[in-house]
């Protein structure tokens, strides 16, 4: 069976462990944990990913540079990628779709919307 | 005279009868002979109707017989698919009730799912909350599970002064300006603090002189000493959800305890000098209690 490595961006501790708690309901699915935009694109360099999770606002480095930033990595530029926002601020969803992102999760999240959208990226049934 | 009569025409010889007699004889013996021929030719006829009509009649007995046959074999089939409908109707109704036990495992599981969902935001939660000990860190968890797991767009974390005269707010999400102190003199806010006990509106309702929305109070024991005023939720929240509910609940008891255990380690010089208040207990000596006590202790509760 496929194994597949995902990487959760959020600076939240509380938001990290929920998504973290969502994927670990996801079989074949290893996490790793970055707390800010930085950080991830550090992990993106180490190694290889099927799948990132980023959150928009971050400090250091928001979700949207490193959407932008993803795209531009060879390794990475096909890897789907699920920005988590709040409903309200649709015009950062809308910026963050077209630089490439391949999905998004409101907040607050819910594990069932994390998992159904995880599987159906990692087109795992 | 008859006989005689007869005796002579049987006697005499036709060449010595009468011309006259020998004509009547003819044509008595003509118009017997065809009398006989149309007698003959009628029986005929009435031989060739009555085979026909047999044959007509053993015709429409085959028919019969056939028919019958048939309606056997018809009665037959019709028992087959009275038999098959009522195993049809068996399959439909086993069917419905799979479809309907399936839909009750669906609902169930649906409901498990997001009991498991309330249940891992408790415990993170939970877990957030307890696991720092820099008063900065509680605040942040606390504004944290207000904003990202209840969904909370405007509200303020208030300190209660001693007295209950006035709230500091400590921490503020959507307010574009600095919070001044709040003075407890009325309102939802003050009667929270004074009380202990929370109020909550529905999300679609709007209190009247720009109350907020939800108020709980942090309680330790009976002593208010905090509180949190939601006064918006994000666009999408159309109602609470019974986590939301669980979480002001956990924020109610376990925020006033986490706030003010990190306050007392910041205060402290080191975390063992925090657990120092242990050494002035005394420690009573006791024996391990055996089963057999436990279970009498038990007997003498129930008598």
């Amino acid at each position: 069976m496929a194994e597949y490595s995902c990487l959760v961006v959020e600076d939240s501790p509380m938001m990290r462990q929920l998504i973290v708690f969502a994927l670990s309901r996801v079989k074949n699915v290893h996490v790793t944990e970055a707390d800010d935009g930085i950080t991830g694109l550090k992990e993106l360099a180490a190694a290889r990913f099927d799948l990132i999770i980023t959150d928009i606002n971050m400090p250091v480095m928001d979700g949207l540079k490193l959407v932008k930033r993803v795209r531009m990595d060879d390794r990475h530029k096909d890897v789907p990628v699920i920005i988590i926002t709040t409903e309200g601020s649709k015009e950062d969803r809308e910026r963050a779709m077209a630089l490439g992102a391949s999905a998004y999760i409101t907040k607050p999240i819910q594990a069932p919307q994390v998992i159904a959208r995880v599987k159906e990226l990692l087109k795992i049934s | 005279m008859d006989e005689d009569n007869g005796d002579r025409r049987s006697r005499a010889p036709a060449s010595d009868a009468p011309v006259d007699l020998r004509h009547e004889r003819e044509d008595v013996l003509r118009t017997f002979l065809r009398k006989g021929i149309e007698l003959t030719e009628d029986l005929i006829s009435d031989n060739a109707a009555l085979k026909r009509r047999v044959e007509g009649l053993e015709q429409e007995n085959a028919t019969l017989r056939r028919q019958v046959a048939h309606d056997d074999a018809m009665r037959e089939l019709l028992s087959k698919i009275q038999q098959l409908e009522a195993e049809r109707l068996s399959i439909l109704s086993r069917s419905a009730e799979l479809e309907d036990t399936t839909r009750q495992h669906e609902g169930r599981h649906e409901q498990i799912e997001a009991e498991l969902n309330d249940l891992a935001s408790l415990y993170v939660a939970s877990q957030q909350l307890s696991g720092t000990l820099k008063p900065a860190r509680v605040v942040q968890h606390i504004c944290e599970m207000l904003e990202q797991l209840v969904g909370a767009r405007r509200f303020v974390l208030y300190l209660v002064e001693t007295g209950v005269t006035h709230a500091l707010p400590v921490a503020h999400i959507g307010f574009d300006e600095n919070l001044p102190r709040l003075a407890l003199e009325g309102g939802a806010i003050a009667d929270a603090c004074l009380t202990g006990v929370d109020r909550i509106h529905e999300p679609d309702e709007v209190p009247e002189g720009g109350e907020p929305l939800a108020v709980i109070p942090l309680v330790m024991g009976d002593v208010c000493v905090a509180v949190i005023a939601v006064y918006e939720l994000l666009e999408h929240k159309t109602e609470w959800a019974t986590v939301d509910r669980e979480l002001f609940h956990l924020l109610r008891r376990h925020g006033a305890i986490a706030l003010i255990g990190a306050t007392l380690y910041h205060d402290a010089p080191d975390a063992r000098s925090v657990l120092q208040a242990l050494a002035s207990i005394p420690v009573q000596p006791k024996q391990p209690r055996r089963a057999s006590e436990g279970s009498e202790v038990q007997k003498g509760d129930s008598s």
